[in-house]
């Protein structure tokens, strides 16, 4: 799992920050998002099975079949990201309301010079998203992959 | 020199808007350390504030002819009775952070004063009592290395040895160059520290004097508060004869 690389997540959240159950959540949305992304190999699957028909008990290539796009079966398969992009944007709410909890750090952060409030409010998210769409994306070009390796060339549209 | 030039503060609210600063000229000097005096609500939180960036105003404050702004906010460290650390950080994280985001920051000096009020180190403020918080509060404020040190009634809760010894240390520590404007409404406390008093009165600057020149008028702080509030000693004697009239 691509999380369990950052050993020290507590860099990219605000000082002090109890950010565990955030990072959490974050990797719970990220399972979810890409378990429920494996729905598509049900998808592939009917619609290789589609392509072949059954004669005397085995199983033909119908010459003439055309297999769904690639793109047509990974359609509807990323929006349990969605959860998780929502949650990464709230994050960066979380952390600047956390600077006005307990003790009013905000007027610290505003005194630093730069863009450090700005940094430590959305270095978490943005480095969620960055993530996230690298995995997307090494997802859509396995699952692209596995497409073509499983639909046989005379298939393809 | 900060100078101060403010025209207007409004604050907003559904009934319209409440003047809390209204025609405040000052400036202050290097080396100088004010005593900002006034009723709660006269307006010297959102004075602080506003020398700070926080408040929006009519009119502009310049340090060292230049607006105040990330390039040069560094120079400024601000002590509140809020507080303003991260309450579950040790002072020894809040020593890193600060090392890492202000060059100026005064090292030694946190060491000593940490040790000078037996602070434990690798104790979360959140642990501290609020004495010990207040304490921490003004050590990080004098530690940032900033040239203007603004305080916002920062012992609130400290006992008086406390306040005592810490007003002893701050004149033992500053150096020249640095600049203290310390709201307060300890006034016969910061009476012999300060070298300016500064009133505001409903927003209003209404006094502006050197303790030099308020002992060469023989006076002190007290009655010239009480002269320029018009303070009504028979106040309180004329409320208790109207009540007990009526019984």
């Amino acid at each position: 799992m691509v999380f369990y690389k950052f050993k020290d997540p507590a860099k990219y959240f605000p000082p002090g920050y109890a950010y565990e159950n955030e990072w959490k959540t974050v990797k719970f949305l990220w399972i979810v998002g890409a378990g429920f992304s494996l729905q598509y190999f049900a998808d592939l699957y009917t619609a290789v099975n589609q392509l072949y028909s059954y004669q005397n008990n085995r199983r033909v290539l119908n010459i003439h079949a055309v297999a769904p796009t690639f793109l047509e079966l990974i359609a509807g398969h990323w929006i349990f990201y969605i959860p998780l992009f929502l949650f990464l944007i709230l994050m960066i709410a979380f952390h600047y309301f956390y600077y006005y909890n307990n003790t009013k750090s905000i007027y610290l952060m505003r005194r630093l010079p730069g863009a450090v409030l700005l940094k430590s409010c959305a270095q978490a998210s943005v480095l969620g998203i960055c993530i996230t769409l690298i995995s997307w994306i090494v997802l859509y070009f396995l699952y692209c992959g596995i497409y073509f390796m499983v639909i046989p060339k005379k298939c393809l549209p | 020199m900060l100078e101060i030039n403010i025209s207007r503060k409004i604050y907003y609210n559904k009934s319209g808007g409440t003047e809390a600063l209204k025609q405040v000229y000052l400036q202050v000097k290097p080396g100088e350390i004010i005593g900002l005096f006034g009723e709660n609500g006269a307006g010297k939180t959102t004075l602080l504030k506003s020398i700070l960036g926080f408040e929006h105003y009519d009119g502009q404050i310049l340090l060292d002819g230049e607006k105040i702004g990330k390039s040069n906010i560094a120079r400024l460290s601000f002590a509140t009775c809020e507080h303003s650390f991260f309450s579950n950080l040790t002072p020894e994280a809040h020593k890193e952070f600060y090392q890492m985001h202000f060059k100026t920051f005064r090292e030694k000096r946190f060491e000593a004063l940490m040790k000078f009020f037996e602070l434990p180190t690798k104790k979360t403020l959140k642990n501290y009592s609020v004495g010990q918080k207040n304490q921490f509060e003004v050590i990080m404020a004098l530690c940032q290395g900033a040239d203007y040190i603004l305080m916002d009634e920062p012992f609130a809760g400290n006992d008086i040895f406390n306040r005592t010894d810490f007003y002893k240390v701050l004149l033992g520590i500053l150096e020249p160059t640095e600049t203290i404007i310390l709201s307060t409404h300890l006034i016969e406390e910061v009476e012999h520290f300060i070298s300016r008093a500064i009133l505001l009165n409903h927003g209003k600057l209404v006094g502006d004097i050197s303790i030099m020149e308020l002992e060469e008028q023989e006076k002190n702080l007290i009655n010239y508060m009480k002269e320029t509030y018009n303070y009504n000693p028979f106040h309180v004697k004329e409320i208790l004869d109207a009540l007990s009239e009526k019984e």
